[in-house]
């Protein structure tokens, strides 16, 4: 069942104005409950106006945009409620930490919702230890963490309200190669743990590869492609004339397809590339013998 | 005489608590005119830190560091330092400062005095050079971040720097803004002989330095060609780093016995050693 679902969304910037321009153009999408969206595009293509619409940070110019199959935009007092099931981390959220603690931050979104005392409690815990935030580190000023910490304390107060669809802009840009893989693999377990929906927009497509089951493809403010991870990284040409890019072991594997070696088209991780090549080399070798 | 060279450089940020812990921890390096280098390593080894050494918005508490020769502690060089080595950060909406293009750009050499005629001239220069020459009269806030990043590089070329150090410039940009901030990066180390220093957490991009240099825990700790340094799959994972991708790919199968060469880094290396590998498809099938 769709989760989240725009209908026909149109959305202008600076309308009436000499400035006027079309940022989403009657974009209709449906994301799949449960599912993990890999949200790519080049700068301008209206990814961050399009998760902004999901959670009713930016109305439409004109459209619709359903939560659970009901227009969040009916009764204007309920928006607050659809921010709590639509969960956003901004682009370098840690510029957002304001509490004396980690953990008072962490809680400030459970306790908005006017969550019980132990139940916020819970939540900060369990969010903490989800990114692998240490518990001491709770009792610290978040301006004493390194830069690393902080982007994993401001990701946990988003995951401490527990929103159906978790919405992440870029959650590991400036992130070491390590840290990089860890953070993917801990929204990744989180979403498999709740059951929710993730939207991951990047600028990776080796990061998209490694965690996404679909990939939704933007371009000048429209959806230019929408699949599986695979269908979407086969074709490859289209994504680069867009300015973007597959990752560098599906280039590989390209290349190797064209001089004849049969490799099938799902390759885009250097673990499926190993195991779509390592028959093929062995098997060679057998040959030669 | 080097660039720039670090002897021994002790440095820690005075922090009020006193749990002010070793940043810098006995740095020697060095970097030659006309090179361009690629500074590596994870999160909090001290890479910004050691950068900011390099043009004197940080004084070392030990050792020295010398810019073609002056100590970056002696006040009286602290300006030929600053018009010597030029700095572009990771975010490019934090360096500009004018409304217009190439007003940023004239903002650098207006500061440093330069006669009008000639800030014309190094500002029109400097935008062709990053190929930005057509956005002069743009509004700079409403352009791609890979564009922005170019005209914060016009802006540190228009005050003629011998040396550029770049910190992550492209760690928020898409990929084609980062193709553009790389090529652009090559085209100056190549073709003005520009000294470059690069620090980047994308191991593709520290494939086309001529050197590189891993950074942990405040001390330099891999030195060599790309090639080199990356031929050590193992080393560089206990580093908290990755390798590219296709050298990941030639490492996973040298361990399930596949003999491929070491040190391969790019695509097109990676594609060919496999092709000679799988002869027996090579134009056959």
């Amino acid at each position: 069942m769709a989760v989240i679902e725009t209908k026909h969304c149109t959305v202008r910037y600076s309308v009436g104005t000499p400035f006027e321009r079309e940022a989403l153009t009657d974009l209709s999408v449906s994301i799949e409950e449960g599912d993990f969206v890999g949200i790519i595009g080049h700068t301008g293509s209206g990814k961050s106006t399009f998760v902004q619409l999901l959670n009713g940070l930016l109305k439409p110019t004109s459209g619709t945009i359903l939560l659970n199959g009901k227009d969040i935009w009916e009764h204007l007092k309920e928006i607050r409620q659809v921010r709590f099931q639509v969960g956003m981390v901004f682009q370098y959220p840690e510029h957002q930490l304001f509490e004396e603690t980690v953990y008072k931050d962490i809680a400030f979104g459970p306790r908005n919702m006017g969550l019980s005392e132990n139940e916020i409690r819970d939540r900060v815990y369990r969010a903490a230890s989800m990114v692998g935030l240490k518990e001491e580190l709770l009792e610290k000023s978040p301006f004493d963490l390194s830069g690393g910490e902080k982007r994993r304390a401001a990701i946990a107060g988003v995951m401490a309200m527990q929103p159906r669809v978790l919405i992440l802009d870029e959650p590991t840009a400036g992130l070491d190669p390590r840290g990089r893989n860890q953070l993917l693999q801990q929204i990744r377990a989180y979403k498999d743990e709740n059951n929710c929906t993730v939207l991951l927009v990047s600028h990776s497509m080796e990061d998209v590869a490694r965690v996404a089951d679909h990939v939704l493809v933007l371009n000048s403010g429209t959806i230019a492609m929408q699949g599986t991870t695979a269908s979407v990284f086969s074709r490859c040409d289209e994504l680069e004339n867009m300015g973007l890019s597959v990752p560098a072991v599906t280039k590989i594997m390209a290349q190797l397809r064209r001089a004849g070696v049969p490799i099938p088209d799902a390759v885009y991780t250097v673990e499926q590339a190993r195991q779509a090549l390592l028959p093929l080399l062995k098997g060679g070798a057998d040959r030669a013998v | 005489m080097e660039m720039i060279e670090v002897r021994d450089v002790q440095f820690r940020y005075d922090e009020e608590e006193g749990s002010s812990a070793v940043v810098l921890d006995g740095i020697h390096m060095t970097v030659r005119k006309g090179e361009f280098v690629a500074l590596l390593g994870h999160n909090g080894c001290g890479k910004s830190t050691l950068a900011k050494h390099f043009n004197a918005m940080l004084l070392p508490l030990g050792g020295a560091v010398l810019v073609k020769d002056m100590n970056t502690t002696d006040e009286r060089h602290k300006y030929d330092i600053r018009s010597t080595v030029g700095m572009v950060l990771q975010n490019p909406d934090n360096q500009l400062v004018s409304t217009i293009v190439e007003e940023d750009v004239a903002f650098g050499p207006e500061n440093l005095g330069v006669e009008p005629a000639v800030i014309r001239t190094r500002v029109d220069e400097a935008l062709k050079a990053v190929g930005m020459y057509d956005y002069r009269d743009h509004a700079a806030h409403k352009l791609s971040g890979g564009q922005k990043q170019r005209v914060a590089i016009a802006g540190v070329l228009a005050m003629q720097p011998e040396c550029i150090v770049l910190d992550e410039p492209t760690a928020m940009l898409d990929p084609r803004g980062r193709r553009e901030v790389m090529d652009t990066v090559c085209r100056l180390n190549r073709e003005q002989g520009i000294t470059i220093v690069l620090i980047t957490h994308y191991m593709e991009e520290a494939v086309l330095a001529d050197r590189v240099l891993v950074m942990d825990d405040g001390k330099v700790v891999r030195e060599g060609t790309p090639r080199q340094v990356f031929s050590q799959v193992e080393q560089l994972r206990a580093l908290e780093l990755d390798v590219p991708q296709p050298t990941e790919l030639c490492h996973v199968l040298q361990q399930e016995g596949i003999t491929l060469p070491d040190g391969v880094l790019t695509i097109e290396e990676c594609a060919e050693a496999l092709l000679q590998q799988l002869e027996g498809y090579h134009g056959g099938h």
